[in-house]
C-alpha cells in the first residue's frame, strides 16, 4: 500500500489497536447520535407540552356585577380562527346605554375573559360605569374560542386586530347603539404583551394601556423551560426550533418593546407591580425608554408598590380591589378618548 | 522518470482513497443533517396541509409525524453507520489501510458534527429573565 502512512502500518502490524480505534469511533458515534436524538425528542416533547392546555372554563358573566352584555363571535384577522366573547354597552348619566367609546380587553397566559383571578370583569363594571362599553373576549386556545396552540403573543395578535375588525365592520352587538367612534385596549401579561403588538399593526387602537407585558418573551422562555422541565437552559433553543417546526411559531419575534416607538402619538400606559415574580419589573422601563423615541410620545407609568405579577388590580388570594387602580385607568381613557359625545 | 511518475499516480490514487474514505465516514453526519431537513420541513408540510381539521385533531397528527421522522431518522442513522464501517472493514480486508482508516476518521468527524448543534445550543448566550 504506497498511499500507507506509518500509522496505517502500525496498525495493520498491530490488528488489536486497529480494533481498539475502531471501538473508539462506534462509542463516540452512538454518543453523538443518542445526544443528538435525545436533545431532538426532548425539544419536541417540552414544545409539545408548552403550547397546549385544556381551556379554563368561563365561570361568570357580566351579569353577576349587573351588567347587559351580549355575546359575540368573529374571526381572528388572517387566519379566521372562531373567536368568543361578549359586549358590555357603557353607561351613562340616567341610565343611558352607550358604545361610542369602546375598550378591548385582553386577558392574560391561560386565562379568559372572565378568570376572577385577574378581575377582568370587575374592571370592565369600572369601565362600563364611567361610560365606555367594553369587548372582552377569549384569545385563541382559551375560555370558549376555538383550541389552538399558545404562542405568547405571536399569533394571538391576529386575534386583537380581529376584535378590531368586528367593531368596525362586523354585526352591531347593540344596533340602536351603533358602531364605535373610538377604540382604546387594555391588556394584562400577555395580553398586554400582544395588544403591543396588534396595536403597531392597527392605528383603529387609539390608547393603549399594558398592565405587566413583558418586553420580550425569550428571556422568560428561557427561565421557565429550564425551570419547569428541569432540562438544562441549553435545550431553549431546540424548544423554541420545534415550536417552529410544529406549530409556525417564530417566538424570537415576540418582543413588543421594538414596536411601542412606533405607537406614538397614540398615548401609552404602562402599569406593572414592583413584586412582580414573572415578569421583571424592569420591563416596563424598558418600555417606556423605547416609548419615548418615538415621535411625539404619550408615555406614562405606574410602578405599583408591592404587587406581584398581574396583581395590580386584584390582589390574590385576598381578591382586594386596588382603590388607585380604576380611577387611574379611566383618567387615562378619558383624556386619551375623549369624552362620549353624548354625554358621560 | 518512470519511477517518479509510478509515484505520483500512487499518491493520487492514495490520495483519492483518502477521500473517499472521508466521504463514506462522514455519510452518517450528513445522513443526520439531511434527514433533519426532511423532518422538519415534512412536520411543517403536515401542519400546513391539516389546518382544517382543527387544532386539537392537528396536535396528534403533527406529534406522529414528528415520532415517525424521528424514528426513521434515528434507524437510517444506525444503518448508514453500520454501512461505513463494513465499508471499513471491506476495504481493510482488501489491504487499503488508508481508506480504512480514512473512514474511521470521517465517522470521528461525523461524531463531531453530530454533537456540534448541541454543542452550540449550549455555548449560546442566554439571558433568562431574573427577578430582582
Amino acid at each position: 500500500m504506497s498511499g500507507a502512512t506509518s500509522e496505517d502500518v502500525r496498525r495493520t502490524q498491530n490488528p488489536s489497536a486497529g480494533k481498539l480505534a475502531t471501538r473508539l469511533v462506534a462509542a463516540s458515534l452512538i454518543l453523538a447520535g443518542v445526544v443528538m436524538f435525545l436533545y431532538m425528542g426532548l425539544s419536541v416533547y417540552v414544545a409539545t407540552q408548552l403550547v397546549y392546555e385544556a381551556p379554563k372554563p368561563i365561570t361568570e358573566t357580566p351579569a353577576k356585577y349587573q351588567l347587559q352584555y351580549r355575546d359575540v363571535s368573529f374571526p381572528a384577522r388572517e387566519d379566521g380562527v372562531k373567536l368568543k366573547g361578549w359586549f358590555i354597552p357603557g353607561l351613562l348619566s340616567g341610565g343611558r346605554l352607550t358604545a361610542s367609546r369602546t375598550i378591548i380587553m385582553v386577558h392574560g397566559t391561560r386565562q379568559n375573559r372572565a378568570t376572577p383571578n385577574d378581575g377582568l370583569l370587575q374592571l370592565s363594571t369600572i369601565f362600563a360605569h364611567n361610560g365606555f362599553a367594553v369587548l372582552g373576549f377569549d384569545m385563541r386556545g382559551a375560555g370558549e374560542s376555538q383550541p389552538e396552540p399558545l404562542t405568547v403573543g405571536y399569533f394571538e395578535q391576529r386575534d386583537v386586530l380581529g376584535a378590531v375588525d368586528f367593531l368596525q365592520s362586523g354585526p352591531i352587538p347593540y344596533p340602536a347603539l351603533g358602531r364605535p367612534t373610538i377604540i382604546g385596549g387594555w391588556g394584562i401579561s400577555m395580553g398586554a404583551a400582544t395588544l403591543l403588538l396588534a396595536a403597531a399593526r392597527e392605528p383603529a387602537i387609539k390608547a393603549i394601556i399594558s398592565d405587566c407585558a413583558y418586553s420580550d418573551i425569550i428571556p422568560i422562555l428561557q427561565r421557565e423551560i429550564a425551570g419547569r422541565s428541569g432540562l438544562p437552559p441549553a435545550f431553549t433553543p431546540g424548544v423554541l426550533l420545534a415550536l417552529r417546526a410544529l406549530y409556525g411559531a417564530d417566538y424570537y419575534a415576540v418582543r413588543p418593546v421594538d414596536v411601542v416607538a412606533s405607537l406614538a402619538p397614540r398615548p401609552l400606559f404602562f402599569i406593572h407591580g414592583d413584586k412582580d415574580q414573572y415578569v421583571p419589573f424592569a420591563d416596563m422601563q424598558e418600555f417606556a425608554d423605547a416609548a419615548q423615541t418615538g415621535l411625539q410620545a404619550r408615555v406614562q407609568t405606574w410602578a405599583v408598590h408591592g404587587a406581584g405579577h398581574a396583581r395590580s388590580f386584584r390582589s390574590l388570594p385576598e381578591g382586594i380591589i386596588n382603590p388607585e387602580y380604576g380611577p387611574r385607568v379611566v383618567d387615562f381613557f378619558t383624556k386619551s378618548l375623549g369624552s362620549d359625545p353624548a354625554g358621560a | 522518470m518512470q519511477n517518479t511518475t509510478s509515484s505520483t499516480s500512487a499518491s493520487g490514487a492514495g490520495s483519492e482513497m483518502i477521500v473517499r474514505g472521508v466521504g463514506v465516514g462522514l455519510t452518517p453526519a450528513v445522513f443526520l443533517y439531511f434527514g433533519a431537513v426532511v423532518a422538519y420541513l415534512l412536520t411543517s408540510l403536515v401542519r400546513i396541509v391539516t389546518p382544517g381539521l382543527g387544532f386539537l385533531t392537528q396536535l396528534p397528527i403533527v406529534n406522529v409525524a414528528i415520532t415517525i421522522c424521528l424514528l426513521l431518522l434515528a434507524v437510517g442513522y444506525v444503518f448508514v453507520a453500520v454501512r461505513a464501517f463494513r465499508q471499513a472493514r471491506n476495504w481493510r480486508a482488501a489491504g487499503e489501510t488508508t481508506a480504512a482508516n480514512a473512514v474511521l476518521w470521517g465517522l470521528c468527524a461525523s461524531a463531531v458534527l453530530i454533537l456540534v448543534p448541541v454543542l452550540v445550543a449550549i455555548l449560546l448566550p442566554q439571558r433568562p429573565a431574573t427577578i430582582v
